[in-house]
């Protein structure tokens, strides 16, 4: 079986998987999953402040680029978590599995276990982070929920995988020190040994059939050696040589003879192939998608799930009245906006807010999903509005829509919104009165906060205790 | 190799120990933590085997079926190699793989649009027609790029190739 397994890791064996590569990899995976960390953070506690949370609104485009930024860096880990996989499949057959208590198979434990559940937790994170912004949902569990939950996961997984690994790291950090004709496993502390431990296989392996004699395994042994030292060049010829005292037996026998029949490939070919095909992907993936988040790479936009100046107003939108079930209370002539604080409250019809002093804003729409567009809002001061009723400039205000099949009907605005001069409960868009789609009578505008905030179909406003 | 045992995990130093200490504890609460978020935001049963279901498969799916699948690909690319410049298998192997990151990550695209996207803004392109193209795309730049490859092989030129060149 150890044979086996190190036949198989032999075998499975290229050149883009060595140490130095998977630290490569690793440091820029672990950046874009830090990035997507923070970002979705910021995104969450946006979303769900806790009590003594405030934020700024400032700069305006904020919240458009740290979302933009965790989608796109959430679209990247797929080239570079599938790539660094690649570049440690090998380790997946490492023999034994764990080793034994004494020889540091606690920390062994400790790091398949966290392997398997960083790997596990990275690609159902990223996957269902993607299929989100398809609005396709294939699963029985909540995605905000889940997706919060496991970035925890995933970043004390890492935590824990660079610790682990921290030798090898520092060690491959820097080009340079990586040694000519290093052997190239991933795992660097088996990288060592893997040669010796190769003939070892071997000369257990033939002392087993009973075949062996002393010269055999140390030519064996002496082959091996000289496989694992084998420089750039003529990489086939002692591969070739290593396997030479071995028959061809049974089928695993035959396949592995095929594979080593196989020519290697040529190291720096197969390196710079792999880098280069991360980096296309990771910058095509970029150009074809970035353009729902960053206008400039609007028009190489083909694979993004929005596209910008597609929907009512040539503005997307998440959630239409229908789904919202507001197209007859929307269109109501009684409608009226109550502002209220304590039992103060005053109630404006549509042609009393359109009555009051106008301001006109250009804004971004920024949703969670990450895609976003500049607008042209026009209509009444939020703060205006809060010192009809004598709000101070210390109260928050809770916003309820007219859809009330959704978590998002109720929401919570802090003083720093209320009091900003941006912030709009908006009837105009882009110069025409506020498609019903995007929340005709009126809805909020505010500056630095993510689309799902930004309330359509407003029926009140209130100051909250 | 005694450098590299010198730096076997067994005998790291002081410095590395501590780091790796706070590291790990790091990690445990942030797993800790994680795990308690899940159990508190999703308590209910079906909800919490779905997740278990997700990981174990996205686990299987992985290192059963797609990295073997490669595996074996890349094995049987590299038997071109009696044949074919290497830089040639790196640039059609970079090609298909390219292609198909592209064809997994955006046909659930096509499929919101065939079960019919909440809203006309939601998948608004024409994804099935971009992934043609972009296959078309990459087609061309690899007939392309072989041509000029297997041309600077057989002139002798400076490469990585494995194929010598005909005797003249």
């Amino acid at each position: 079986m150890r044979f086996l397994l190190y036949r198989l890791r032999r075998s499975i064996d290229s050149p883009s998987r060595n140490p130095r590569m998977a630290t490569v990899t690793g440091r820029l995976l672990g950046l874009a999953f830090l990035i997507c960390f923070g970002t979705g953070l910021y995104s969450h506690f946006l979303q769900e402040p806790l009590a003594w949370m405030t934020f700024t609104t400032r700069p305006l485009w904020l919240y458009q680029v740290t979302q933009g930024i965790h989608i796109t860096a959430g679209i990247l880990c797929f080239p570079l978590l599938l790539g660094k996989l690649y570049v440690v499949f090998p380790d997946l057959f490492q023999f034994p599995p764990v080793r034994s208590l004494k020889k540091g198979g606690a920390v062994d434990l400790l790091e398949r276990g966290s392997i398997a559940l960083f790997v596990g937790a990275s690609l159902v994170e990223i996957t269902i982070g993607l299929l989100n912004t398809f609005q396709l949902y294939l699963w029985p569990f909540g995605f905000r929920q889940v997706h919060y939950a496991l970035a925890y996961v995933i970043i004390g997984s890492l935590a824990i995988h660079i610790a682990v690994k921290l030798p090898i790291i520092r060690r491959y950090w820097f080009k340079a020190r990586m040694p000519e004709g290093e052997p190239v496993l991933a795992s660097g502390r088996e990288d060592a040994a893997i040669g010796r431990d190769l003939a070892d296989a071997r000369a257990s392996s033939v002392s087993n059939d009973a075949a062996a004699s002393t010269p055999a395994a140390a030519s064996a042994s002496a082959a091996a050696a000289a496989a694992a030292a084998a420089p750039d060049s003529g990489d086939q010829v002692p591969q070739k040589a290593a396997q030479a005292p071995f028959a061809a037996r049974g089928i695993t026998g035959r396949v592995f003879d095929w594979i080593d029949t196989t020519p290697a490939p040529n190291k720096a070919v197969s390196r710079r192939g792999f880098v280069a095909t991360l980096a296309v992907a990771a910058a095509a993936l970029v150009a074809f998608t970035g353009g729902q988040s960053f206008r400039v790479l609007d028009r190489l936009n083909a694979f993004a799930p929005r596209k910008a100046g597609i929907g009512p107003q040539s503005l997307p939108i998440n959630r239409t009245a229908a789904a919202a079930k507001v197209t007859e209370t929307a269109v109501d002539p009684a409608w009226t906006l109550t502002v209220a604080n304590g039992d103060r409250s005053i109630d404006l019809s549509y042609a009393d807010l359109t009555g009051m002093p106008q301001t006109s804003v250009d804004l971004p729409i920024a949703c969670v999903e990450g895609w976003s567009q500049m607008a042209s809002w026009r209509g009444v001061r939020m703060s205006e509005l809060a010192a009809l009723v004598g709000a101070t400039s210390e109260d928050a205000f809770k916003a309820t829509s007219l859809e009330t099949n959704s978590r998002y009907g109720v929401m919570t605005m802090g003083p720093e919104y209320v009091n900003d001069p941006l912030t709009l409960v908006a009837v105009q868009l882009n110069g025409e009165p506020l498609d019903i789609d995007h929340g005709y009578p009126a809805r909020m505008i505010a500056p630095g906060r993510p689309g799902v905030l930004q309330t359509k179909w407003l029926s009140r406003l209130e100051v909250t205790s | 190799m005694t450098d590299v045992e010198a730096e076997a995990p067994e005998s790291v130093g002081r410095g590395v120990t501590v780091v790796r200490g706070i590291l790990i504890a790091l990690g445990v609460a942030l797993i800790g933590f994680g795990g308690y978020t899940l159990v508190m935001l999703q308590p209910r049963p079906n909800q919490l085997i779905g997740v278990a279901v997700w990981l174990i498969g996205a686990i299987v799916l992985h290192d059963a079926i797609l990295s073997p699948l490669l595996v074996g690909i890349g094995l049987l690319m590299r038997r071109a190699g009696h044949r074919v410049p290497w830089t040639v298998i790196a640039l059609v192997q970079g090609a298909v793989v390219i292609g198909c990151l592209f064809t997994l990550m955006f046909l659930p695209e096509i499929t919101v649009q065939q079960r019919g996207p909440k809203n006309a803004t939601v998948v608004p392109l024409d994804y099935a027609q971009n992934l043609v193209i972009m296959w078309a795309v990459l087609a061309v730049i690899v007939a392309v790029g072989s041509i000029v490859l297997v041309r600077r092989t057989r002139s002798g030129g400076r490469s990585h190739s494995n194929v010598r060149p005909p005797r003249a």
